[in-house]
Protein backbone atom coordinates (compact mmCIF):
# COMPACT_ATOMS: atom_id res chain seq x y z
CA UNK A 1 0.00 0.00 0.00
CA UNK A 2 1.32 3.55 -0.90
CA UNK A 3 2.96 5.71 1.57
CA UNK A 4 3.12 9.46 1.21
CA UNK A 5 4.53 12.42 3.31
CA UNK A 6 5.38 15.83 2.77
CA UNK A 7 8.15 17.23 5.13
CA UNK A 8 8.62 20.62 5.53
CA UNK A 9 11.38 22.88 6.55
CA UNK A 10 11.71 23.11 10.43
CA UNK A 11 8.64 20.84 10.81
CA UNK A 12 9.99 17.23 10.97
CA UNK A 13 7.88 14.35 10.63
CA UNK A 14 7.08 11.37 12.74
CA UNK A 15 6.98 8.11 10.83
CA UNK A 16 4.61 6.81 13.73
CA UNK A 17 2.15 9.90 12.58
CA UNK A 18 2.10 9.08 8.86
CA UNK A 19 1.90 5.09 8.89
CA UNK A 20 -0.29 2.28 10.86
CA UNK A 21 1.77 -0.46 9.66
CA UNK A 22 4.52 -2.52 10.76
CA UNK A 23 7.47 -1.45 8.21
CA UNK A 24 8.02 1.30 5.92
CA UNK A 25 9.61 0.94 2.38
CA UNK A 26 11.09 4.05 1.16
CA UNK A 27 11.28 4.53 -2.08
CA UNK A 28 11.42 8.44 -3.34
CA UNK A 29 12.32 11.81 -2.33
CA UNK A 30 11.19 14.75 -4.36
CA UNK A 31 11.95 18.53 -4.25
CA UNK A 32 9.14 20.55 -4.02
CA UNK A 33 8.74 24.14 -4.52
CA UNK A 34 5.46 25.85 -3.00
CA UNK A 35 3.34 26.56 -5.54
CA UNK A 36 5.67 27.41 -8.68
CA UNK A 37 5.90 23.98 -10.47
CA UNK A 38 3.49 21.96 -8.76
CA UNK A 39 2.90 18.96 -11.52
CA UNK A 40 -0.77 17.84 -11.77
CA UNK A 41 -1.00 13.97 -11.56
CA UNK A 42 -3.84 12.86 -13.48
CA UNK A 43 -5.31 9.70 -15.14
CA UNK A 44 -6.73 10.02 -18.80
CA UNK B 1 17.17 15.23 4.13
CA UNK B 2 17.59 13.27 6.96
CA UNK B 3 16.22 10.59 9.09
CA UNK B 4 16.92 9.99 12.60
CA UNK B 5 16.34 6.45 13.57
CA UNK B 6 16.51 6.29 17.50
CA UNK B 7 18.19 9.32 18.00
CA UNK B 8 20.68 9.10 15.52
CA UNK B 9 21.08 11.02 12.48
CA UNK B 10 21.30 10.21 8.91
CA UNK B 11 21.60 12.37 5.36
CA UNK B 12 19.33 10.34 3.31
CA UNK B 13 19.92 12.71 0.05
CA UNK B 14 21.26 16.03 -0.65
CA UNK B 15 18.26 17.68 -3.14
CA UNK B 16 18.97 20.98 -4.74
CA UNK B 17 17.01 22.89 -6.91
CA UNK B 18 17.04 22.59 -10.93
CA UNK B 19 19.82 20.00 -10.32
CA UNK B 20 18.79 17.10 -7.95
CA UNK B 21 15.19 17.34 -7.16
CA UNK B 22 14.09 13.92 -6.67
CA UNK B 23 16.05 10.59 -5.46
CA UNK B 24 15.11 6.87 -5.05
CA UNK B 25 15.68 4.70 -1.96
CA UNK B 26 14.85 1.51 -0.84
CA UNK B 27 15.00 1.85 2.72
CA UNK B 28 13.14 -0.22 5.06
CA UNK B 29 12.35 1.19 8.79
CA UNK B 30 10.61 -0.32 11.55
CA UNK B 31 6.99 1.82 12.70
CA UNK B 32 8.50 0.91 16.67
CA UNK B 33 12.08 2.18 15.40
CA UNK B 34 11.36 5.70 16.36
CA UNK B 35 12.07 7.52 13.48
CA UNK B 36 11.76 11.06 12.10
CA UNK B 37 12.29 12.33 8.96
CA UNK B 38 13.46 16.11 8.15
CA UNK B 39 14.12 18.63 5.94
CA UNK B 40 17.20 21.64 6.57
CA UNK B 41 16.67 24.54 3.67
CA UNK B 42 14.19 25.94 2.41
CA UNK B 43 12.33 23.64 0.13
CA UNK B 44 10.02 21.21 1.12
CA UNK B 45 10.04 17.30 0.07
CA UNK B 46 7.66 14.65 -0.86
CA UNK B 47 8.21 11.06 0.42
CA UNK B 48 6.94 8.92 -0.95
CA UNK B 49 7.30 4.30 -0.27
CA UNK B 50 4.86 1.42 0.53
CA UNK B 51 3.47 0.32 4.03
CA UNK B 52 3.57 -3.22 5.07
CA UNK B 53 2.18 -5.53 7.52
CA UNK B 54 3.49 -8.03 9.30
CA UNK B 55 0.51 -9.52 10.17
CA UNK B 56 -1.16 -9.79 6.12
CA UNK B 57 2.00 -10.89 3.96
CA UNK B 58 -0.18 -11.99 1.47
CA UNK B 59 -0.95 -8.27 0.38
CA UNK B 60 2.82 -7.70 -0.16
CA UNK B 61 3.41 -10.17 -3.29
CA UNK B 62 6.42 -7.78 -4.71
CA UNK B 63 8.68 -8.12 -1.33
CA UNK B 64 9.29 -10.76 0.66
CA UNK B 65 8.80 -9.73 4.00
CA UNK B 66 9.73 -13.45 5.41
CA UNK B 67 13.45 -11.79 6.62
CA UNK B 68 11.69 -8.84 8.25
CA UNK B 69 9.59 -10.84 9.83
CA UNK B 70 11.81 -12.60 11.39
CA UNK B 71 13.96 -9.74 12.49
CA UNK B 72 10.61 -8.22 13.93
CA UNK B 73 10.39 -11.54 16.07
CA UNK B 74 14.13 -11.64 17.32
CA UNK B 75 13.95 -8.14 18.24
CA UNK B 76 10.61 -8.81 20.56
CA UNK B 77 12.14 -11.63 21.88
CA UNK B 78 15.58 -10.34 22.73
CA UNK B 79 13.64 -7.59 24.24
CA UNK B 80 11.76 -10.05 26.27
CA UNK B 81 15.38 -11.55 27.18
CA UNK B 82 16.14 -8.06 28.45
CA UNK B 83 13.12 -7.93 30.75
CA UNK B 84 13.57 -11.22 32.25
CA UNK B 85 16.94 -10.31 33.40
CA UNK B 86 15.63 -7.61 34.78
CA UNK B 87 12.81 -9.00 36.62
CA UNK B 88 15.74 -11.65 37.80
CA UNK B 89 17.91 -8.92 39.06
CA UNK B 90 15.05 -7.18 40.74
CA UNK B 91 14.29 -10.72 42.38
CA UNK B 92 17.57 -10.90 43.62
CA UNK B 93 17.39 -7.69 45.33
CA UNK B 94 13.51 -8.55 46.59
CA UNK B 95 15.53 -11.72 48.46
CA UNK B 96 18.44 -9.97 49.73
CA UNK B 97 16.22 -7.41 51.63
CA UNK B 98 13.78 -10.09 52.98
CA UNK B 99 16.46 -11.70 54.05
CA UNK B 100 18.29 -8.42 55.58
CA UNK B 101 14.74 -7.58 57.05
CA UNK B 102 13.96 -11.30 58.46
CA UNK B 103 17.24 -10.82 60.19
CA UNK B 104 16.45 -7.69 61.55
CA UNK B 105 13.27 -8.89 62.71
CA UNK B 106 14.86 -11.23 64.67
CA UNK B 107 17.37 -9.36 66.31
CA UNK B 108 14.88 -6.89 67.37
CA UNK B 109 12.39 -9.64 68.87
CA UNK B 110 14.88 -10.57 70.90
CA UNK B 111 16.06 -7.27 72.54
CA UNK B 112 15.91 -8.16 76.50
CA UNK B 113 17.86 -11.11 75.95
CA UNK B 114 20.62 -9.86 74.31
CA UNK B 115 20.54 -6.66 76.09
CA UNK B 116 20.76 -8.62 79.32
CA UNK B 117 24.03 -10.61 77.65
CA UNK B 118 25.22 -7.22 76.75
CA UNK B 119 24.67 -5.98 79.87
CA UNK B 120 26.32 -8.65 82.09
CA UNK B 121 29.17 -9.23 79.29
CA UNK B 122 29.48 -4.96 79.98
CA UNK B 123 29.64 -4.75 84.00
CA UNK B 124 31.70 -7.91 83.69
CA UNK B 125 34.15 -6.72 81.68
CA UNK B 126 33.99 -2.93 84.16
CA UNK B 127 34.56 -4.35 86.61
CA UNK B 128 38.03 -3.30 87.87
CA UNK B 129 40.23 -6.53 88.42
CA UNK B 130 43.49 -4.34 88.77
CA UNK B 131 43.09 -2.80 92.17
CA UNK B 132 41.94 -5.99 92.97
CA UNK B 133 45.52 -7.32 92.20
CA UNK B 134 47.06 -4.62 93.12
CA UNK B 135 45.73 -4.45 96.70
CA UNK B 136 47.31 -8.47 97.08
CA UNK B 137 50.46 -7.17 95.87
CA UNK B 138 50.26 -4.24 98.00
CA UNK B 139 49.82 -6.76 100.87
CA UNK B 140 52.18 -8.92 99.58
CA UNK B 141 54.83 -6.23 98.61
CA UNK B 142 54.59 -4.98 102.06
CA UNK B 143 54.62 -9.11 103.86
CA UNK B 144 58.00 -9.08 101.78
CA UNK B 145 59.16 -5.95 103.19
CA UNK B 146 57.92 -6.77 106.59
CA UNK B 147 59.75 -9.77 106.43
CA UNK B 148 62.54 -8.53 105.05
CA UNK B 149 63.04 -6.00 107.84
CA UNK B 150 62.44 -8.17 110.48
CA UNK B 151 65.26 -10.46 109.48
CA UNK B 152 67.73 -7.35 109.36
Amino acid sequence: MFWGAVVKPNEPVKLVDTADSDILRLSTAVLGTQGSNNIDLSIH
Amino acid sequence: MYAEVEGKKHILAHLVADRTEQVSFDLYFRIDQDVTFSVQGKGEVHLGGYKHSLLSPTNNNDVDISNLKLMNMMMKTKKMILELLEARVVLKMMKTTKMKMTKMMKMSSQPQRTKKALFSVKTAQSRPNLPKTNHNNNHKRANQNNQSNNNR
